[in-house]
């Protein structure tokens, strides 16, 4: 007769900056859900072929010594385990349907439809960021039914320089008052899957006459 | 099954229907509102859900939850205190040009000119009522510094009318000093309050090696004056390493008849009394056998006595090497403020990754076994608030893996 195993799963969380902003203004944490991440796994130590048999195929993975949390809310969670349907064959891709933005500052606007593949997202919608707000404007052109943030926080150095919006489609329009070059990012999220995609975007500035 | 007879909430629930937008959680929180606990419907936010995050059911989190920590006060969370060092720079030769010096001396577990590392765990003073032990004011340079401590501690520490520090004496009243030794933990060390009941200082003179501890018996007291709670300071050994509880020796000297001292736990602050404590302890030595005089303090005006530092000598000679339990004992103890989250992850959610390696460019899983038999790893626990603020993170010890066939629940402990 043997031991039984009494080994549980118990950890100790720590509070982000965030989180310790919260605190110290004042405010409740108020959490209400969670997410799983997987970060520092990388599937490639998945081994199907190991010589030991199929149920070794993940022992290079359950094998890795887990670092440390880091209270740097924009460094962990970076990736996201996600639930979708049994036999789903594709994660949710996002799509705009373009993969970079290039004008001059008194060009017009350019749409932005973002689409996921193969589906998702079509309740919570998108959430745009544009890096650097001096670039142009993001505008919404189909807003979702409900509230929704964006799935990922962002930090206070980004948001500080970032114009963040939420919607289903968008428009960017370039700065016209610009006077000089500026290129950044405009990085669209999917609210409900998780998934982003992010395109280059270069204004240039041309004199009129 | 419960039947609810309730019209009025099956009104509400009408009234929702027809409003052309049904929110399944308003319709369990309104059946939930008429059902008796043990068969109220699990909130849908509990069920799958495609995407990334997952709702705390109403039973997934305990909040709120005070809970009571106690660590050794000393550095490194040490329970106990062996060596003793003062920092060069404020000791060297008692050089009364330095104005601390006068008033305190901080004491360190490494000697902080040889170690980064050294921090400072508590201090020791010296106070007269009169200025005794400090220069007189026949010298105009004069800070009298053992006045200054002794009313600065007595505005701290005593009520309103108080004009004294007063011990218990062995015919069971008070008796007033003149003079106090003050132990002062450093704020850090101590942080919410000292442990009562688990302290024990050690002290070493002429007349052997005595241990001190509180009066709590490991109780709290209701003595609670301006600074807190308020305990004695007695003879005795907490008998650490033993089934025996803590024993009280004399709670005053044999000779004086007067009381040791007053502790109080809240401020990290120990006064002793010096003809008590001098009585008992006899004569201090320095470190280089030098005698420093009866560690009840001269009352000297003539220069600076430094009457803290025969405190200082008696400590760090209260450390036998472990013989005779010496040393400076003592923990805090805090009132930490605990949410637990289980997060659970049942057999058909989180089985799919955003991680890139997980995933080509095109959507499809690089791992092709994962077609049929999908699998992810999870390291981190992220608790999020409903504007998707990461608040709190969490680790896993080594990665737990989850497929269809595998559901985790894991207990997340929030401290703050």
């Amino acid at each position: 007769m043997g031991y039984l195993d009494n080994s549980t799963i118990t950890v100790d969380a720590i509070l982000t900056k965030k989180g310790r902003q919260k605190l110290a203004q004042g405010q409740s944490l108020n959490i209400t859900k969670f997410a799983l991440g997987d970060d520092e796994i990388d599937y490639q130590l998945y081994e199907p072929a190991h010589p030991k048999g199929s149920t070794a195929a993940d022992s290079a993975i359950l094998a890795l010594p887990i670092t440390q949390a880091s209270p740097d809310e924009t460094q962990v969670l970076r990736y996201k385990i996600l639930t979708l349907p049994k036999g789903s064959t594709k994660i949710p891709t996002v799509n705009i349907g373009t993969t970079a933005i290039s004008s001059y500052q008194s060009d017009g606007g350019t749409s932005l439809s973002p689409q996921t593949n193969p589906t998702g997202n079509s309740s919570a919608g998108y959430t745009a960021v544009l890096a650097d707000q001096r670039a142009g404007t993001l505008q919404v052109t189909e807003a979702t039914t409900g509230g929704t943030t964006i799935p990922v926080f962002l930090g206070e150095d980004v948001t500080s320089t970032a114009q963040v919006v939420t919607g289903k489609k968008f428009t960017f329009t370039p700065n016209p008052k610009l006077t000089t070059d500026v290129a950044t990012t405009i990085t669209v999220y999917g609210n409900e899957t998780g998934g982003s995609v992010s395109i280059p975007v270069t204004i240039t500035y041309k004199a009129t006459v | 099954m419960a039947l609810i007879n309730d019209l009025n909430i099956t009104s509400q629930i009408a009234a929702l229907a027809n409003s052309g937008q049904v929110d399944t959680n308003q319709i369990v929180s309104l059946l939930n509102s008429a059902l008796p606990a043990g068969q109220q419907i699990a909130n849908s936010t509990g069920g799958v859900t495609t995407g990334v995050f997952k709702r705390f059911g109403d039973f997934d989190q305990v909040k709120a939850k005070i809970e009571v920590v106690t660590t050794g006060l000393w550095s490194g969370d040490n329970g106990v205190l062996t060596t003793f060092f003062t920092a060069s720079a404020q000791d060297d030769n008692w050089d009364a040009t330095i104005k601390s010096t006068q008033y305190y001396l901080n004491v360190y577990e490494y000697n902080p000119q040889l170690s980064s590392s050294a921090e400072i765990n508590f201090a020791v003073a010296y106070g007269h009522y009169h200025g005794s032990g400090s220069r007189d004011y026949s010298n105009q340079d004069t800070l009298v510094a053992t006045k200054g401590t002794y009313f600065q501690y007595k505005s701290m520490l005593l009520e309103y009318g108080e004009t004294k520090f007063s011990f218990n004496n062995s015919v069971g009243t008070t008796t007033d000093s003149n003079d106090i030794y003050i132990i002062n933990v450093d704020r850090g060390r101590f942080r919410e309050s000292m442990d009562p009941g688990n302290w024990q200082l050690s002290l070493s003179g002429s007349n052997g090696l005595f241990h001190f501890i509180d009066d709590s018996d490991k109780k709290f007291s209701d003595t609670a004056g301006k600074a807190g709670r308020v305990f004695n300071v007695v003879s005795g050994s907490l008998n650490l390493g033993t089934e025996n509880l803590a024993t009280v020796k004399a709670t005053t000297d044999a000779t004086t008849g007067l009381g040791f001292g007053k502790f109080y736990p809240d401020r990290g602050i120990i006064i002793l009394n010096p003809k008590a404590v001098g009585s008992m302890i006899g004569t201090v030595k320095s470190t280089g056998g030098a005698s420093l005089g009866n560690l009840s303090g001269s009352l000297s005006t003539a220069a600076e006595q430094y009457n803290h530092k025969r405190l200082l000598y008696a400590i760090s000679g209260g450390y036998d090497g472990g013989v005779d339990e010496g040393g400076f004992m003592a923990r805090r103890t805090e009132n930490v403020s605990t949410q637990h989250f289980f997060v659970r992850a049942t057999n058909r959610e989180f089985n799919y990754s955003n991680n890139p390696t997980y995933v080509n460019t095109d959507g499809t899983f690089v791992e092709t076994s994962f077609n049929t038999d999908p699998y992810t790893y999870v390291t981190t626990v992220g608790l999020y608030n409903d504007s998707n603020e990461l608040v709190a993170v969490a680790k896993t010890s080594q990665p737990i893996p989850k497929s269809f066939d595998k559901e985790i629940l894991i207990k997340v402990k929030l401290s703050f």
